[in-house]
């Protein structure tokens, strides 16, 4: 059996076989299956094919909605979960490498103003007191400390930012404090280890 | 991509929306609407001793990432192509033939005279069997022209397809089926 090259009509067939061909589309297909046997086979096969596949199965439509609500509540809960855990992660969900970075920044900046305090308070004049000087940028042993200014004019990028504490963290101007934040958010991906680079700053061996 | 309403139901658009708004209510009425044609697909692919199962799954996927579902096509059309995918995947993972189905389980429509109704079934058979013959793309094509009514274009979306290739698949379907018919 061969097949008629009018695809057009060809391709309304299974369309009159679902019962869903009307108007001039319809007329004009029942004119041409007058006149050409090939698609009058060809629309005999589609029937028997819509009439073999066309019965639905049955499923249980109430059974199958239950589990989507089931699956969807649980989606929402753990979707709110992630975003209080990412709400708290500045401290809470902490890994504990970025923890001991906040902590041992926060103490090194104390521990520089009270320093500082008591420069201040003893003698103002006194020069024999270096700055303390805690660098933050590199995980390699820390070099020996050398006399730096007070503190960096210019911000650096993130990669090489150095605190440099004559004062405290609230001396620093906007953009190291930026420097230093985009630092510490760093660490979180960056370090995997302790950071022993600034116990010999909070030991005093500096 | 709203289907057309009938006695002032709800469009899919609108029962989306709902749902999206919390309304869990929304997500059964589209569950109701649309898993009929889901498992007459699933079924038609050659999944029938898990088909509820595989239909399940086709809306479990689908609310999961319906946040990201952009209407570009039709919500059904997206349901055949999640129930597509889930049905290739088992079919992968099973290495056994899509078809091998039991004839006796086939839900062939059957008139109440016994002879029609034996004939019926047989009739259905060869044409189960004889979509047993086709690739996978020819007989979600097949299935999605004749069954569904579907248009070439929303085919070749569902099949990740041009429009054109669909329609090449579906005459090539044709005519597989018919021969085998004829034998």
């Amino acid at each position: 059996m061969s097949d008629c090259t009018n695809l057009e009509m060809r391709d309304l067939l299974p369309d009159l076989a679902r019962g869903a061909l009307t108007g001039p589309s319809r007329m004009a297909l029942d004119a041409h299956l007058a006149t050409c046997a090939d698609c009058r086979a060809e629309l005999e096969v589609v029937r028997k094919a819509h009439a073999a596949l066309s019965a639905t199965p049955s499923v249980d439509a109430s059974r199958i909605a239950a589990t989507v609500a089931r699956s969807t509540a649980l989606r929402r809960e753990a979707t709110a979960s992630v975003a209080q855990a990412r709400r708290r992660r500045s401290w809470g969900t902490a890994t504990p490498a970025r923890r001991a970075w906040l902590a041992a920044a926060s103490v090194a900046a104390i521990a520089a103003g009270v320093l500082l305090a008591s420069n201040l308070e003893r003698d103002a004049s006194s020069p024999d007191i270096a700055p303390v000087v805690a660098r933050v940028d590199e995980p390699e042993a820390p070099t020996p400390a050398t006399p730096e200014p007070i503190r960096a004019a210019t911000p650096r990028p993130a990669s090489e930012v150095e605190l440099v504490m004559g004062g405290g963290v609230s001396d620093l101007a906007d953009a190291d404090l930026e420097s230093l934040l985009r630092a510490l958010d760093d660490v979180d991906t960056n370090l995997d280890v302790e950071p022993a680079v600034l116990l010999p700053v909070l030991e005093g061996d500096v | 991509m709203s289907q057309p309403t009938r006695d002032g139901e709800p469009s899919d658009a609108a029962l989306i929306a709902r749902w999206r708004g919390g309304d869990e209510r929304a997500a059964t009425m589209l569950v109701e609407r649309h898993a009929p044609a889901v498992s007459r697909f699933v079924a038609s692919m050659g999944e029938r001793g898990e088909l509820e199962e595989v239909v399940q799954d086709t809306f479990v996927r689908a609310f999961g990432s319906l946040d990201r579902f952009r209407e570009a096509s039709s919500l059904r059309t997206w349901l055949f192509s999640i129930a597509r995918n889930l049905c290739r995947d088992r079919a992968r993972s099973n290495r056994r033939s899509p078809m091998a189905v039991p004839i006796e389980e086939t839900h062939a429509m059957t008139g109440d005279d016994p002879l029609s109704a034996a004939v019926a079934t047989e009739t259905a058979a060869r044409v189960r069997a004889a979509m047993d013959e086709l690739t996978e793309t020819q007989r979600a094509v097949f299935t999605l022209r004749v069954t569904e009514g579907l248009s070439y274009r929303e085919i070749a979306h569902v099949v990740e397809t041009t429009e054109g290739a669909a329609r090449v698949h579906y005459h090539n379907a044709v005519r597989m089926v018919k021969e085998y018919l004829d034998e």
